[in-house]
Parts: C-alpha cells; sequence; structure tokens
C-alpha cells in the first residue's frame, strides 16, 4: 500500500505542467462526469440533424403539436415539424456560437490585456480606459444598432458578443501579468537580461492561460444564457434557424408549460445541462491549474 | 369528541353570521372594482393626447364625447346632437342640458371650441393633428400666423360650428375627442399643459383616483355624473398592468375581471375551460397584411405575386397561429363593414402547382441551382420580420419552406417593429428598395376610406404609410370618389369595386382578419363588446356580482 | 495612494466623455426613430415632419449632442418623447423599486453565498462541497425568464404563497407603513430570488476560491500550530482575510444588478429602471435612453474605481504608479 502510494506522488512530480493539471482534474469526479456529458451533448447534436429523416425547417401543419411517439420521439411543434430533429440542430447553433465567441473573445482580450499589462504606462491606461467604455455600453440598443447596420446574420450576433466580451478577459489577463511581474522570479528575468519573447512565452502566457481557460469555461456557459436573454427580447438567431435560446421561448405560455411539456424541456436541459458542465468543468480547472492548491 | 362537534357548530355560526354581516356591507355596487388587466398605460390621459389603446380607454372613461357610435358603427351624437349644412361641410352641433365637469363646472361649447382649437395649437404634440387639419382655417392658426381658428365658431354657449375644406362623410371621426375643461387645462406655455396630462378631469362618468406609471390607474365612480341614466353602477375600476405571462392565472386566481389575451386557439381553449370566466370573442376592426415592394424587379409583376400567395398555405399558417381565432384575408375592408364586398374575391386558396404555373407564365425558371431566375435577375428576396408578437415569423417560416420549393430564395432579417418602419414607410425615398416584403398589423376606423393607408399612391412618401410603391390610375380614382360619396348605396359600389382590384393586383396582402378574445369574468354582468364598441363605451351598464 | 485616487478620478472625465460620445453615436446609427411610433395612415409626412421638429430631432447630430450636454450639466435630462414629461419625472418613479430589487438580491446572495462558501472551502471535495456546488449551479444554468415562470407556476399559481405579478397590491389598505413595506417585500420575494440566484451561486465561488487560497496560507497553518480551534482559525483569522476580494466585488454587482433585471422586471410585471429601458429603446425615446445608460456607465465607472482602490489598499503588494 504505501508504496503505491508513494510511486504516485512521484509520478505527479515527473508530469509536464499540463500534465498534472490533468491529472488533478480527472480526481474531480464532477468535472469528469461533466465532460464526458457534454462530449456526448456534443455528438449528439452533430449526429442526429445528419440521421434524422425529418429537416430542421420544413413544415408539416397537419402534424402538429403531437405528443411524442415513435415517429416524433420529442413531438412536433406549432408548424409541424420534428422537435428532436430541431432540438440538436438547435444545439449545434447555440453550442457552436458559445464556442467561436467563446475563442474569438479570448483571443482579443489576451492580447489587449497582455499588451497592456505588459507594457503599463500610457498604453496600459488607453487599453483600460477603452475597456471601460465597451463595459459600460447600453448592452440593448448596442446590439439593435449593429444588428440593423450589419444584417442579422449568425457572424454579426458573433461579433457583437465578442465586442461586448473581450474586456472581461482582458482585465483579467491584465490584472494576472500586473501581478507576475512583481513575482521574485520576473524580476530575476529581468535581472538576467531574458529577452522580452521568451519572458512573455516561456514564462508569463502559460501562468495566464490558465486563467484564461478556466474563464472560457465559463464564458461558454455566459454566451448561451445571454443568447436565451436575445432570444427572450426578439434579438436572437433568425427563423428557421432553431436555437435553444428560440426553442425555449415556447415555455412563456403557460398553457404550453402546463399541457406540452416535449416543448420546453429538451431546450431547458439543454441550456441548463450544459451550461452547469460547463460551470463544473471551469470550476474543475480552476481547482488543478492553480498550483497553490496542491495539498 | 361531543366538545370537538360542540366547537365546530359553534365556529360554524360564527362564520355563518360573518358572512351575513359581510355580504350586508356589499349589497350596493358602489364598493365594487372592476379588475382590468393592460400591457402599458403611459399616462396620456388627455384626451387628445391619448396614442395608446389603454391610454384611451383612460381618457374614454374620463371625458365626454360629442359623438358616439353604437354597435353596428353608425355615428350619432352623444352629449350634442348635430346637423350638416353647407354642401356637407358644416357640423353645427348643439350640446345637451345639464353637461358639468367632475368639479362642478359646466360644460359648454367654449370647452369644444378650447378642445379642438389645442389640437390644431402651434405648440401642440400630440398624435391628433390631423383630426383638424381638415378644418377651414387650419395652416393660419397652426402655423401662428392668426390667432383664430375660422373652421371652428361658437355660436351660442350650447352651439358650435365646424366647417371643413372638403365634403366627406369620413369627416365626422374628427368629433372623436374627448371634450377639455377650458378653466382646467387652459394654458400659457404648452408644459403648463402637458403637466395636466397624467391628472385628467372631464365630464365623464369616472375621476382618476391614482396613477401609478408601468404600475396601475385607479379610477373612481363619477357619483354626481350629470346624466343620470347613465351614471355607472360599480364603484371603480382597476386597471393593472399585467404580464402576458401571467393573465391566464391571473384570472383563475380572481386578481382580473376583465382582460384581452392574445388571440389564439390555446387561450380561447384555456378561458372557455376556466370555471367562472366566458371568453367573448368579436371580430378585430383590422387585418394584418403582408407588403410587397412592387417597385422590386422579382416583385413587379402581379402574377409574381399571386403566385407567392397560391405558394403559402395561410389556411394552414392562421390554423397553426390563431387556429380559430382568425380567417383568411381578403380585401383591405373589414368583413364587418358595409363596404366588404361578398362576391367576386380571390381567396388565392394553397396551390403549388398554380403557383409554379404563374411563376413560369410571367418567365421565372429555375436556374442550376434551383433558384428561379428571368433576365440574369434571380428570385432572391427579403423579408423584414419584427419579433414584437409572434406571427410574423411563423408565417415567414412557413414561406421560407414552401416558397423554397418553388425555387424563391427567402431571407428572414430580424428586427424590431420600429426598424422594420423605418426601412419601409419612414425609409427616404432613395432608400425605399432596401426591403422586398414586409408584415404588420393594421387596425381600422368605421368609416372604410383608405386614404394615406396602404394602397394610395399619395402615401408613397417618406413618412407615407404605402411602402408598396404600387400605382393604379384606377384605384387612385376609386378612393377619391369613395371619400366624396355620401350616398351609401354609391359608395358600397365604389369600394366593392376597389376591393376586388386590389385583390387582383395584390400590391399588398390582406394576410388575416383576426379575433379578438375578451376574457370576461360570470361576476361581471352587462359587459358587452363588439367589432365598434370597446368595453367602456357601455361601462354603465355593468354590475359585478 | 493619494495620487492615484486622484488620478483615477480625474481619469473618469474623458472616459465618460468618451462613453456619452460613444453612445450618442450608436443612438444616432440606431435605425428608426421616435417617429416610427406614428404609424396612422391619417397622420401626413408633413405632420411628423412638425412633429420631429417639436422634438428637436431635426436638428444635426452634433448640435443636439452638445445641446444635450449643456443641458444635462444644468440638470435638465429632458423631455421624454413617449411620456412627454420630464425624464427625471419619468426615472423618479422605477428608482425605488429598482434599488429595492437590485439591494434585496445582493442581500440574498450574501447571507446566502459567502457562508455557503466557506463551508464548500472548509470541507473541499466533501459531499457538502459538492451539493451546494451543483445547487448553486442549478440557479445560473437555467435561463432567468425560464426560472422565473417555473417558480411562478409552483408558487403562485400551484400553491398560492405568492403574487403573480405587481410591486403591490392598490387594493390593500395597510394599517401601518410597515405593513406596507412587508406587503412589497411579499411582492418582491420571487423577483428577488430569481434575480439574486446568479449572484449567490458567483458569491459562493468567489468565496470557496478565496478561503481555499487563505486556509492555504502560512499565518493560518501558524494559527492551526498554536492548537487553536478550528472553528477560531476559520472564522476569526480566514474569514477576516478572504473577505477582502469580496467585498470589493459589491461595486461591480449594483449597476450590474440594475440593468440585468429586465428580464425579472417584465415577467413579474414590476415597474424598474430595466423595464422601462427596454421601452424607451423599442420607442427609441433618446433622451430616456441616454439618462439611463449615462447612469448606469457612471456607476459603473465609479464602481471599477472604488473596487480598484480597494483592492490596492487591501493588498499591499500591488503598486500602482
Amino acid at each position: 500500500m504505501d508504496t503505491v502510494k508513494t510511486k504516485k506522488v512521484r509520478d505527479v512530480r515527473e508530469l509536464s505542467y499540463w500534465g498534472s493539471v490533468f491529472y488533478r482534474l480527472r480526481k474531480n469526479k464532477m468535472a469528469m462526469v461533466s465532460i464526458v456529458v457534454l462530449a456526448l451533448i456534443v455528438l449528439a447534436c452533430v449526429l442526429v440533424p445528419m440521421l434524422s429523416p425529418y429537416s430542421y425547417f420544413v413544415t408539416n401543419t397537419d402534424n402538429k403539436q403531437m405528443p411524442p411517439s415513435v415517429e416524433h420521439p420529442l413531438g412536433t411543434d406549432d408548424l409541424g415539424r420534428d422537435l428532436l430533429t430541431r432540438f440538436f440542430y438547435a444545439g449545434r447553433i447555440s453550442l457552436g456560437i458559445a464556442l467561436i465567441v467563446v475563442v474569438l473573445e479570448c483571443i482579443v482580450g489576451v492580447i489587449m490585456g497582455g499588451v497592456a499589462g505588459y507594457y503599463g504606462g500610457l498604453v496600459d491606461a488607453a487599453i483600460m480606459r477603452l475597456c471601460e467604455m465597451f463595459m459600460s455600453f447600453p448592452f440593448l440598443m448596442f446590439v439593435i444598432t449593429v444588428r440593423a447596420l450589419f444584417g442579422n446574420s449568425l457572424v454579426v450576433l458573433v461579433a457583437v458578443l465578442v465586442l461586448l466580451t473581450w474586456p472581461s478577459v482582458a482585465r483579467i489577463v491584465r490584472g494576472q501579468i500586473l501581478a507576475l511581474r512583481e513575482q521574485e522570479y520576473m524580476q530575476a528575468c529581468e535581472a538576467l537580461g531574458i529577452s522580452d519573447f521568451r519572458r512573455i512565452f516561456r514564462h508569463l502566457l502559460p501562468n495566464v492561460l490558465a486563467y484564461v481557460i478556466v474563464y472560457a469555461t465559463l464564458g461558454m456557459a455566459s454566451v448561451i444564457l445571454t443568447e436565451t436573454a436575445l432570444s427572450f427580447l426578439g434579438l436572437g438567431v433568425a427563423p428557421p434557424t432553431p436555437t435553444w435560446g428560440t426553442l425555449i421561448q415556447e415555455a412563456r405560455s403557460r398553457i404550453v408549460l402546463v399541457q406540452r411539456w416535449w416543448y420546453w424541456i429538451p431546450p431547458g436541459l439543454g441550456i441548463s445541462v450544459s451550461v452547469m458542465c460547463f460551470n463544473l468543468i471551469g470550476d474543475g480547472l480552476r481547482d488543478a491549474l492553480d498550483p497553490k492548491m496542491k495539498r | 369528541m361531543l366538545k370537538k362537534a360542540k366547537r365546530i357548530v359553534a365556529l360554524s355560526l360564527t362564520l355563518l353570521m360573518l358572512l351575513v354581516v359581510l355580504s350586508g356591507c356589499q349589497g350596493g355596487q358602489g364598493d365594487k372594482i372592476l379588475l382590468f388587466g393592460t400591457t402599458g398605460i403611459d399616462g396620456n390621459f388627455a384626451s387628445i393626447m391619448a396614442s395608446n389603446v389603454y391610454d384611451s380607454y383612460v381618457a374614454t372613461l374620463i371625458f365626454d364625447f360629442l359623438i358616439d357610435n353604437d354597435a353596428e358603427g353608425m355615428y350619432y351624437g352623444d352629449i350634442a346632437s348635430y346637423e350638416l349644412s353647407n354642401g356637407n361641410r358644416t357640423y353645427t352641433f348643439t350640446l345637451k342640458d345639464g353637461i358639468k365637469f367632475s368639479d362642478g363646472q359646466p360644460l359648454t361649447s367654449a370647452d369644444v371650441a378650447f378642445t379642438y382649437k389645442t389640437i390644431g395649437h402651434p405648440d401642440y404634440n400630440g398624435p391628433r393633428a390631423y383630426a383638424v387639419a381638415g378644418l377651414v382655417g387650419y395652416a393660419d392658426y397652426n402655423s401662428g400666423a392668426s390667432s383664430d381658428f375660422a373652421g371652428i365658431k361658437v355660436i351660442d354657449e350650447k352651439t358650435i360650428a365646424f366647417t371643413f375644406e372638403e365634403a366627406s362623410p369620413a369627416n365626422i371621426e374628427t368629433f372623436l375627442y374627448g371634450i377639455m375643461p377650458e378653466h382646467y387645462y387652459g394654458f400659457n406655455t404648452w408644459s403648463e399643459f402637458l403637466a395636466l396630462n397624467e391628472k385628467p378631469m372631464g365630464s365623464g362618468k369616472f375621476i382618476l383616483e391614482e396613477y401609478r406609471p408601468m404600475e396601475f390607474v385607479r379610477l373612481a365612480a363619477n357619483t354626481d355624473y350629470w346624466d343620470r341614466s347613465k351614471r355607472v353602477k360599480i364603484g371603480g375600476i382597476l386597471m393593472s398592468e399585467v404580464p402576458e405571462e401571467s393573465l391566464l392565472d391571473a384570472f383563475a386566481t380572481g386578481a382580473l375581471h376583465v382582460a384581452q389575451p392574445q388571440s389564439n386557439q390555446d387561450n380561447v381553449n384555456a378561458y372557455r375551460d376556466m370555471d367562472g370566466v366566458t371568453p367573448q370573442i368579436i371580430l378585430g376592426n383590422g387585418y394584418t397584411f403582408l407588403c410587397f415592394n412592387t417597385l422590386q424587379p422579382t416583385l413587379n409583376d402581379a402574377r409574381v405575386r399571386q403566385a407567392l400567395m397560391y405558394g403559402v398555405d395561410r389556411v394552414a399558417f392562421i390554423e397553426a397561429v390563431y387556429g380559430d381565432m382568425a380567417t383568411v384575408g381578403l380585401a383591405p375592408i373589414s368583413p364587418a363593414s358595409w363596404a366588404f364586398p361578398d362576391s367576386g374575391i380571390n381567396d388565392y386558396a394553397f396551390d403549388m402547382d398554380k403557383a409554379a404555373a404563374l411563376f413560369a407564365e410571367a418567365g421565372w425558371v429555375k436556374g442550376s441551382d434551383g433558384i428561379l431566375e428571368k433576365d440574369g435577375v434571380k428570385m432572391s428576396i427579403n423579408w423584414l420580420v419584427y419579433t414584437d408578437v409572434a406571427w410574423p415569423g411563423r408565417l415567414a417560416e412557413m414561406a421560407y419552406d414552401s416558397w423554397g420549393q418553388l425555387g424563391v430564395d427567402l431571407k428572414i432579417e430580424l428586427m424590431d417593429f420600429n426598424t422594420v418602419a423605418a426601412r419601409t414607410m419612414d425609409a427616404p425615398m432613395d432608400e425605399k428598395m432596401n426591403f422586398d416584403l414586409y408584415t404588420m398589423g393594421f387596425s381600422l376606423s368605421i368609416d372604410p376610406d383608405p386614404t394615406g393607408a396602404l394602397f394610395d399612391y399619395d402615401a408613397y412618401t417618406e413618412g407615407g404609410f404605402n411602402a408598396s410603391g404600387y400605382y393604379n390610375a384606377r384605384s387612385q380614382e376609386l378612393i377619391t370618389l369613395g371619400k366624396q360619396e355620401f350616398d351609401q348605396g354609391r359608395r358600397t359600389e365604389i369600394y366593392h369595386e376597389w376591393a376586388r382590384l386590389m385583390n387582383e393586383e395584390l400590391p399588398t396582402v390582406i394576410v388575416a382578419y383576426r379575433n379578438e378574445i375578451w376574457a370576461v369574468s360570470d361576476n361581471v354582468k352587462g359587459m358587452n363588446i363588439s367589432t365598434y364598441q370597446t368595453w367602456v363605451q357601455n361601462i354603465h351598464e355593468i354590475t359585478i356580482d | 495612494m493619494r495620487a492615484y485616487i486622484i488620478r483615477r478620478i480625474l481619469q473618469i472625465i474623458p472616459v465618460f466623455l468618451g462613453i456619452l460620445i460613444i453612445l450618442f453615436m450608436i443612438i444616432e446609427l440606431s435605425p428608426g426613430g421616435p417617429m416610427g411610433n406614428y404609424i396612422d395612415p391619417k397622420m401626413r409626412p408633413e405632420m411628423k415632419e412638425a412633429l420631429a421638429e417639436k422634438f428637436g430631432l431635426n436638428d444635426p447630430p452634433v448640435t443636439r449632442f452638445f445641446k444635450w450636454i449643456g443641458a444635462t450639466l444644468q440638470g435638465d435630462l429632458g423631455q421624454s418623447i413617449k411620456f412627454l414629461k420630464p425624464v427625471t419625472e419619468v426615472l423618479r418613479p422605477m428608482i425605488g423599486p429598482s434599488l429595492a430589487l437590485s439591494s434585496l438580491s445582493l442581500l440574498l446572495a450574501m447571507l446566502v453565498g459567502i457562508p455557503a462558501g466557506i463551508v464548500s472551502a472548509t470541507k473541499q471535495y466533501t459531499l457538502a462541497d459538492n451539493s451546494l456546488t451543483v445547487f448553486s449551479l442549478i440557479g445560473i444554468s437555467m435561463p432567468s425568464f425560464f426560472f422565473a415562470l417555473l417558480l411562478l407556476k409552483f408558487f403562485s399559481v400551484d400553491l398560492g404563497l405568492f403574487p403573480l405579478f405587481g410591486l403591490r397590491n392598490p387594493l390593500y389598505n395597510a394599517p401601518n407603513i410597515f405593513a406596507q413595506m412587508g406587503h412589497m417585500l411579499w411582492h418582491l420575494a420571487l423577483p428577488t430570488v430569481v434575480l439574486g440566484l446568479g449572484s449567490t451561486a458567483t458569491f459562493m465561488r468567489y468565496t470557496r476560491s478565496s478561503m481555499l487560497e487563505v486556509i492555504r496560507s502560512d499565518y493560518i497553518r501558524t494559527a492551526r500550530a498554536k492548537g487553536l480551534a478550528e472553528k477560531v482559525v476559520i472564522y476569526r483569522h480566514a474569514f477576516r482575510n478572504a473577505v477582502i476580494p469580496i467585498i470589493t466585488l459589491l461595486g461591480f454587482w449594483i449597476p450590474a444588478l440594475l440593468s440585468g433585471a429586465v428580464i425579472t422586471e417584465s415577467i413579474f410585471g414590476l415597474p424598474g429602471l430595466g423595464k422601462i429601458s427596454v421601452e424607451a429603446v423599442m420607442y427609441r425615446d433618446y433622451p430616456i435612453i441616454l439618462a439611463i445608460n449615462a447612469m448606469l456607465a457612471m456607476l459603473t465607472l465609479l464602481s471599477t474605481i472604488i473596487a480598484d482602490i480597494l483592492y490596492a489598499a487591501a493588498d499591499p503588494r500591488i503598486k500602482y504608479n
């Protein structure tokens, strides 16, 4: 028993940074379950619309508001469309939007925050003031304006969300870099005359990346919810393309809520479960990435 | 055991006594409050300022009107009788005796003149300028060139005459604004007038008690109303803002007596099934429409527009969105109106073959990508859909499917209502080509005159109501003839011909005539709502159990 | 430190001006306008034009901008186009309910979130930690309107415990001010839960990670080594230090809650800034849009600065120059 334990500890020490992160993450059961659940959801969203005999937009009003049956496992909607197909197709769109938005906002945020934090001074002040301006934007008015000016394609929706969210990433990255710069080893780097490039890519970025990954995971969750809120306000994705956000709007009718559960339970679960998974993975990653939390 | 039984008997007796006492208290109607559900009160209660429907209800309850209409949509003198003279250009009103405002002051023809002059006042910033714009002398008075409004003449304390530039049966609708007391609303600066906007005072059946923005309006019965036969029996009205999502449950829990839920089959079924509530279903005075930009090369052929109409299943759309709560639209005139043509109207019943044939006849053939093409132009059209309500999106989704099969490349653009208006009717003339289709709802007044509306080429301007750009000489001629004709029979003929012409040419399609659902608690008696009469017009007949 | 504070406060001026300019540009570029609400075929274009003139909409944007700035500096926020009364009068009755709702939610978030975070941190990876995490996540994992609808269905419709809508029942005659306050609190209970739950989860997670960090620090180890009781260590020593970063969060929260209440307010039929700002946007009631957003932007800026200063005060390692 004893030897096994010692061996394991040594293993962790021998692992690389990311290896040890993954090792710690694997110990977090909830995060691991979340990863598996999410992977299944993504897989289904990719496969089901491909395999389904129905299209997400072809209407058939003779067949409307059907409760779940063998042909339509999740029933049909007001226009007689198969809700199973629409649900998984919507998942593709919702998760796809979230992924693209988060990747882009992190890229913009890391660059801006990194520049601000590393160079400091006037550059820092300018970028931070820009962040504050973006964070103080009237969200709704901004969405309406941008979409009216540039159309309401998915691209524009993604762009709007990126524009409004990058400052959070930039602030986190800048804060982290500021804190790291004060640390002894960075001061040592400076004293040793190590180049800017090496300092940024070898020492600063890996440390910052941990925080960004955590933020990105949590960001996925928040983009999914923002898309739902936009749909609530009628500013979501244009029909007939479904998203989880537009599908769940059906629950606003108390009659649907009570009588047609198959309209809203799937998108409700889709949103809640995937948001929860992203949050749990984010928490797990935060714990796993923070070396101080090693016990 | 015995002790327990005794206690129960004692308790029930007490309760019974309590009930007797309580019911004794509530014997009269004077303390009964009608609970009405609204969705948006703006607080523009001065009769000439009210623009949204709930503000108008409040204004109608607080003010008295020169004319009113019956259930058939026929106007009659209300607090005054009137005569038409001077080649049908002059209306002379004689006020009834004993009319007084709720502060006890008498209502005279000076107050009537004040009300209408205020609409024409240079500083007036309400939405009703058109009501007096047809009167003689409007331009001079409105520009400030003259301090006298020539078309409004006070003859004596009870008599007043209004003279219009042109005679038209539709002129009567000028007199639909409540009479405001000059001694209360009289103003030196316009902001003085606006300061009283939220504190209305009139001669009507109710008095405003309390107004809380975005919460409620509380009205108390005017127990001293001048016309004893029309004094209201109930004690007051509470109009609360209720979120659409909770309307149904508000009825179920007794928190509401009357409201107008959205028109769909789900709602009507739910209210029919609910104990203690009976829905009243009436034909709404209006329609929903789909406007084609007829100046676009894709849509300038009537056959293409007809093909598009044959190619979307409006019956199925109505079934899906409204259920029994709407019927297929036919003509730009309400089926409730005397002007509605009963025959000779094509309903464009869903027929994909006919649609395909019409496209072919118009010279549109499918290209290699499956999209219709003619002279190098692709049948690629956009549809501006506003999301404030659900139906435009639903119709567009159905069209996306069936038109797609016909080879039409439809792009649905989502926006809010204001943006649709800006890109269609309110667009400057050089930006009128940025849309192909848009949908909207339209409510009619009682008179069927379509001047300035969807089909009137004169309204094809920046800010005008006609965004289709459609011109037809005969149509313009008929519109002019219709508003000048006083003979009902001949006027009917004119509108029948016009409706058939529009139904053939389809610059704008009438999508559906919607029914209104009015949920009314069974406790409320005497609530008579009809296409032409709102619940506030017969408020004095209402009692509450 | 003082120099830093003064500098930050001075920096507000250009940033705020920048925000106002961008805000004005967004409004200027946005499609439609107040005249789009006058959809009435009887209203001829020249009448619309005359109205636009009266509302001052025909001036060039630059003129309007400076007019607006000038008037605002004199405390005049202009006239609402929709409600036809001064903007201050439109907003005044909305501020009270909005503040009440957001502070109640904040209170709920702190009272539940912080203790839960402590428990979760001191018992990391236990059943208690996991179940608290999952429970807190359920709240933020649901779209708020959906959560609100479920709460309404269950507590108001099925159980009849809470009112369905509104801030008060106008027909309720309160015997005294406390009864009236209780009456309104009862109306605000469900909205508070809906709005507060997201914040509760956030507070819990912040507390948790902050506590975890503190618990592992040297001085706590020393305290433990001295033989102090675990409770004393956690609540007297660790918590005090862990709570500092949480306090800095508060600053951000009030503006976020004020503007984030749109959906809650509209589902529960409450008056408030969120609801009126959506109405103003849909109506293009420019003076109201400008006033609310300028106010929120100012609040956000001030809270950012307060947070930064608190942070600097709490962590001497961070240097500001």
